[in-house]
């Protein structure tokens, strides 16, 4: 059984913990400047945020090989996150975005060469992206009949980017929030796409970071290059 | 009067950017860079002197702080923003050509990658050391920097950044059109995932883990 669904809801900021938010960016908002730049630039501004998402649900799904088989297609999404999700009994592939607002204004602060205002609403944008994604989760994840997985994005636990374009091949064709770049990143920037395991046995939902080989992953190099893009 | 120089420093190093800014906690209430600028330029010191023994040596101070982890981001960016305020002050002096840059980097992000804070943040450290960048931005291809390159005179180096392991794989084919047509362009690589080991696979003339480390490379090649 194959379901489809394309959503957008309002996020009204006054009902989000913003602190906590702020918190999440490890960065220090309890800093007056910082504190002063997003109730400017953010708080004072934006009254909400719309979250577009959109997912569709497989039911009729194989998993061998390190290889999701669903549809017409296969996401090869290598060991890591197969050991997470290989006792799925379905998969939720989903996408969503918070649209191009803030990031448009975090470039315009960094064209003006105001790095740090640009900085600071990429970062919460970051995050209210994140915020965001957990609500798509509490919002399709109600049965209670089942477990479900984390969130496995591609481009991440040795799954190729590219395979991004799978994703949006077994979404609604309808949901036009997000495009692909030819590099298969997302345009807005602030969107979140992936997979959703579940099923009736009980996830390992920790990140398994240990037993990966990944050359060059980010968290592998150095402390230097963690701490830029963090 | 040399303390007015070193107070400049100081507010360069712990980001004062000016009275009105409420930043660092411990310097609320006092003027900043770019106050300080002002009258220092008001008072007959020279603008190479105020680049020379406050603003760039401020820079560097942070550079390191940043590149040991006593600074991060964000420290860096109030750094940059206070000098920022007192380089506006400076401009006119490079524009009449009494002040000169160090040297010019053409710097961007490379072509299928749109991630460009780590671009940025070398690009405001090598600003703070006193080198004119131009920036192509993200999704920069070949024919982007070398456009970049033709137009701009004195032109020493490049830098390529990348976050992606699929996008930095690009950096091969820019380097390769890059130096075949301008041999004599020091290119720099660096981003999240790149390695001194890609670097070398790719031919690049120096991988910088920092900005710093850019900076310091770019100071021994424009000697």
């Amino acid at each position: 059984m194959i379901l489809k669904s394309i959503s957008e809801h309002k996020i009204n900021l006054s009902e989000v913990n913003l602190i906590q938010l702020y918190s999440n960016t490890g960065i220090d908002f309890e800093n007056p400047f910082y504190a002063q730049v997003l109730k400017e630039n953010f708080e004072d501004k934006y009254k909400t945020i719309s979250l577009n998402f959109t997912f569709s649900s497989y039911t009729n799904i194989s998993l061998k090989n390190f290889k999701i088989y669903l549809e017409n297609e296969t996401l090869n999404v290598k060991k890591i996150i197969f050991d997470q999700i290989k006792y799925s009994s379905g998969i939720i592939v989903f996408a969503l975005t918070i649209g191009e607002k803030l990031e448009n204004l975090s470039k315009e602060f960094f064209m003006k060469g105001d790095y740090l205002e640009g900085y600071l609403i990429d970062k919460v944008a970051s995050e209210l992206t994140e915020y965001c994604a957990d609500i798509f989760s509490d919002t399709i994840i109600k049965n209670d009949d089942f477990f479900y997985s984390l969130r496995y994005s591609p481009g991440y636990c040795g799954w190729n980017v590219a395979e991004q374009q799978k994703i949006f091949n077994l979404l609604p064709k309808e949901f036009t929030a997000i495009r692909l770049t030819e590099s298969y990143l997302m345009i807005p920037v602030k969107s979140v796409s992936g997979i959703i395991g579940f099923g009736k046995k009980e996830f390992n939902n920790n990140y398994q970071c240990n037993i990966c080989n990944e050359e060059f992953c980010i968290k592998r190099n150095n402390d230097n290059a963690a701490r830029i893009n963090k | 009067m040399e303390n007015n120089l070193e107070y400049l420093k100081t507010c360069i190093i712990k980001g004062k950017v000016s009275l009105g800014i409420p930043h660092p906690k411990d310097m609320v209430g006092l003027e900043g860079a770019d106050e300080v600028t002002f009258q220092l330029l008001q008072k007959g010191f020279t603008p190479f002197d105020i680049l020379n023994l406050s603003l760039l040596p401020g820079m560097k101070v942070v550079g390191n702080y940043f590149k040991e982890g006593k600074y991060y981001i964000p420290d860096v960016l109030m750094s940059a923003k206070a000098m920022k305020s007192s380089m506006k002050h400076l401009e006119p002096y490079f524009t009449s050509g009494d002040l000169q840059y160090k040297g010019t980097v053409v710097l961007g992000t490379v072509i299928g990658d749109l991630h460009d804070i780590g671009k940025n943040l070398v690009k405001m450290v090598l600003e703070g050391g006193g080198y004119k960048i131009i920036d192509v931005g993200v999704d920069a291809s070949a024919e982007k920097f070398i456009n970049a390159i033709q137009n701009t005179p004195n032109v020493s180096a490049i830098g390529l950044s990348a976050l992606l392991t699929s996008t930095m794989l690009n950096m091969k084919e820019i380097i390769s059109l890059v130096k075949n047509n301008f041999s004599h362009l020091k290119v720099l690589v660096g981003g999240a995932p790149v390695t001194e080991k890609f670097a070398n696979e790719i031919e690049a003339d120096f991988y910088s883990p920092n900005p710093q480390d850019a900076l310091i490379y770019l100071n021994g090649i424009d000697k």
